[in-house]
């Protein structure tokens, strides 16, 4: 098997998919007008082997309005094993990927980011639109790492 | 009795201060498999806690989820098997049993009830016991 002549990546370099979130049902209808909510998925995904990260995100199903998002939000982590009870998140979001009224479903989002750090801490934050109203969502995730080019 | 130690999440933030007066529910695990258990028990390490008003709970449910179906959530419409309120401070082990019948499968939820002007916040870690004959 030769190599990517643009990023010398062999196909036998690793590609591995991790889920974040088994299919799972989030009712955030109570959420007052303008208020969010995060929910930590995945404290710290090691991703440190890899240069390519892409988030798929499944919306299996939805009862939204306009205004409300659930945002999926990557932050590069790095734990230390002298130090466990200590959280080291880099505040700035890597990346993010956000889930709409205007996705219709059954669909596939997605969102790609490249070298992170060691680890990525995963996110769900549900923000309510400016008026509460109901705001429901069926959806699962996975991380897609990969290293190289997308060719 | 054998028995093994499952971790459903590892120390983590929850954060209901948002909420003024209602109830919201985050699931962390939607359909445990428990189908060999003879006990289960439910404990809650709370790593911190800062609840000025309202509260947090951790409940497990009975849920049943079926291929023929794989997408709905089929739960019992009866009482939760296991509630713990994280009412103390932290660091604390709040323990639970839960009762019977549970099914096949558990759920775990994260309740959060929120009140005005409130801090409504803890940082957890749960883990499901599960004791078999």
């Amino acid at each position: 098997m030769e190599a990517c002549n643009a990023c010398s990546m062999s196909p036998a370099d690793p590609i591995v998919v991790v889920p974040v979130l088994d299919l799972m049902s989030f009712d955030f209808s109570n959420l007052p007008g303008g208020a969010s909510c995060p929910v930590t998925l995945r404290p710290a995904v090691p991703v440190a082997n890899f240069y390519r990260v892409r988030l798929l995100v499944r919306v299996h199903a939805t009862t939204m309005g306009s205004g409300q998002t659930f945002r999926f939000t990557l932050y590069n982590s790095y734990p230390s094993p002298v130090d466990p009870a200590k959280e080291f998140v880099d505040s700035t979001g890597f990346m993010t990927v956000d889930v709409t009224n205007s996705s219709t479903v059954p669909r596939l989002i997605t969102g790609t980011g490249t070298d992170p750090d060691t680890y990525l801490k995963v996110v769900l934050t549900a923000i309510q639109g400016s008026a509460p109203a109901t705001m429901k969502a069926t959806l699962s995730a996975s991380l897609l790492l990969r290293n190289g080019c997308s060719r | 009795m054998p028995g093994q130690v499952h971790s459903i999440i590892t120390k983590r933030d929850f954060d209901f201060s948002a909420l003024t007066a209602s109830t919201i529910e985050i699931p962390i695990v939607r359909a445990m498999d428990i189908t060999d258990a003879s006990e289960l028990t439910l404990q809650a390490r709370v790593h911190s806690r800062t609840i000025t008003s309202g509260s947090i709970q951790v409940i497990a449910r009975a849920i049943s989820l079926t291929e023929e179906e794989p997408n709905t959530d089929f739960l019992s419409a009866g009482s939760d098997l296991a509630s713990i309120t994280l009412n103390t401070a932290a660091p604390i082990l709040h323990l639970a049993t839960l009762s019977t019948p549970f099914g096949s499968m558990v759920r775990i939820v994260v309740k959060g009830t929120g009140a005005a002007a409130s801090t409504i916040r803890a940082n957890i870690s749960v883990d499901l016991i599960v004791r078999t004959q």
